[in-house]
Parts: C-alpha cells; structure tokens; sequence
C-alpha cells in the first residue's frame, strides 16, 4: 500500500464520526452567514429577537458537535483514543501558554490587544494546532 | 513491548488490513502494536490470544522478566 493512500486510510469509527458530522457542517453554514450579517455594523440593537435565536442555534450546534465527538472518542478503538487524547492534551497545553503569554503582554503594556481578537486567535490556534498534532501522530503510525 | 504479532499473522497469510477488521480496530493499530509502539490493553491482548490460539504471554513478550 502506498505511502499516501495509508495516509488517507481512516478508520470504520472515524468514517462515521465523518458521516455523522456532514449534515452538522451544513447546519453551520446559513449559520454562519446569519452571524455574518448581523454583525453588520449597519444592524441595529432592535434585532434581539433575531439575534437570541442565533444564539441558541450556535449553542445547540456547539453542544451536538461536542457529544458526536465524545460518542467518536467512545467508539474509536484504544490507540487512535490515546492518539485523540495526546493531540488533545498538547494543543490545550499550547493554547493556555499561548493564553498566559498574552495576557502578560496586555499586563506589561507591551501590546495593546483587544479580548475579541485573543479569544480568535486562541480558538484558531487550538483547532489548527489540534489538527497539526493529530495529522503528525497518524503520519508517525501510518 | 516486543511480541510475535506479525510473525502470528504472516504465518496466517493475513494483511494488517484484515486482522485489524478481525479485532475490530484500525490498521494503524495493528502497525503500532506490531512495531512495539504501543501495548495493548487486558482486553485487546485476549482478544488477539484468543484470535491465534496462543496465550498471552506466548505473544507479549515481557522483557523485565
């Protein structure tokens, strides 16, 4: 088998994570969208009833995401568990230093950061990293 | 931890691929488990004893002892 093909090859559990999580991604689209246009700076604040919906619906697809995850980590089998795990422990380890660092920045005056662009930033960095780790590990074990 | 996984499955004729799916985990697994990357737990161990025939400590070697 060849090198790349092994690196494609997921397994059974992880196929079904991937199936499940489709209709979920599609669900996030008109989200997305949705949040894009009332973060309009022409939107006004007498939208509140659009807006707590909007809301509700990210919690809601936030909370999905999180159990399908959970019930794939259950499903998986015990080395690509410990795998999800250690990518899972490093990039955390790497976000909260990352979280520590910028917080000293802002504490020491020395870069002027605004909480909306940190928590981006973090966010981002987690999955990124997350992905990166995840990526490396499975090369390691093709 | 050293063990005669792939010896076991070679003298079978059987491909990672197909003894993955007889343990029901992924190919990467039985990579892991045959180049001693990682070791099993109780379970998995007599599920792949039970699948050979063998005992486990005819597998797994442990090499401490």
């Amino acid at each position: 088998m060849s090198k790349l093909k092994r690196l494609t090859e997921t397994s059974p559990a992880f196929k079904r994570y991937w199936r499940r999580s489709l209709p979920l991604m599609l669900l996030a689209l008109p989200l997305g969208a949705t949040i894009g246009y009332l973060s309009a700076p022409s939107m006004g604040e007498h939208s509140l009833w659009l807006r707590l919906p909007v809301l509700a619906m990210m919690a809601a697809l936030l909370l999905w995401s999180l159990l399908d995850y959970l019930r794939f980590l259950r499903e998986c089998d015990e080395f690509e568990r410990k795998l999800e795990h250690i990518a899972l422990l490093w990039s955390s380890g790497l976000v909260m230093s990352c979280a520590v660092l910028l917080w000293t920045a802002q504490a020491i005056r020395l870069a002027p950061l605004s909480a909306a662009h940190v928590l981006e930033v973090l966010i981002l960095g987690f999955i990124a990293s997350w992905l990166l780790i995840r990526l490396f590990l499975h090369w390691r074990n093709l | 931890m050293k063990n005669r996984l792939r010896e076991l499955r070679e003298q079978m004729g059987w491909s990672q691929a197909a003894l993955a799916e007889q343990l029901d985990v992924s190919r990467q697994t039985v990579n892991a488990l045959e180049t001693g990357k990682y070791a099993p737990s109780l379970p998995l161990a007599f599920r792949i004893a039970r699948l050979f025939g063998e005992t486990i400590e005819n597998i797994f070697i442990d090499e401490d002892a």
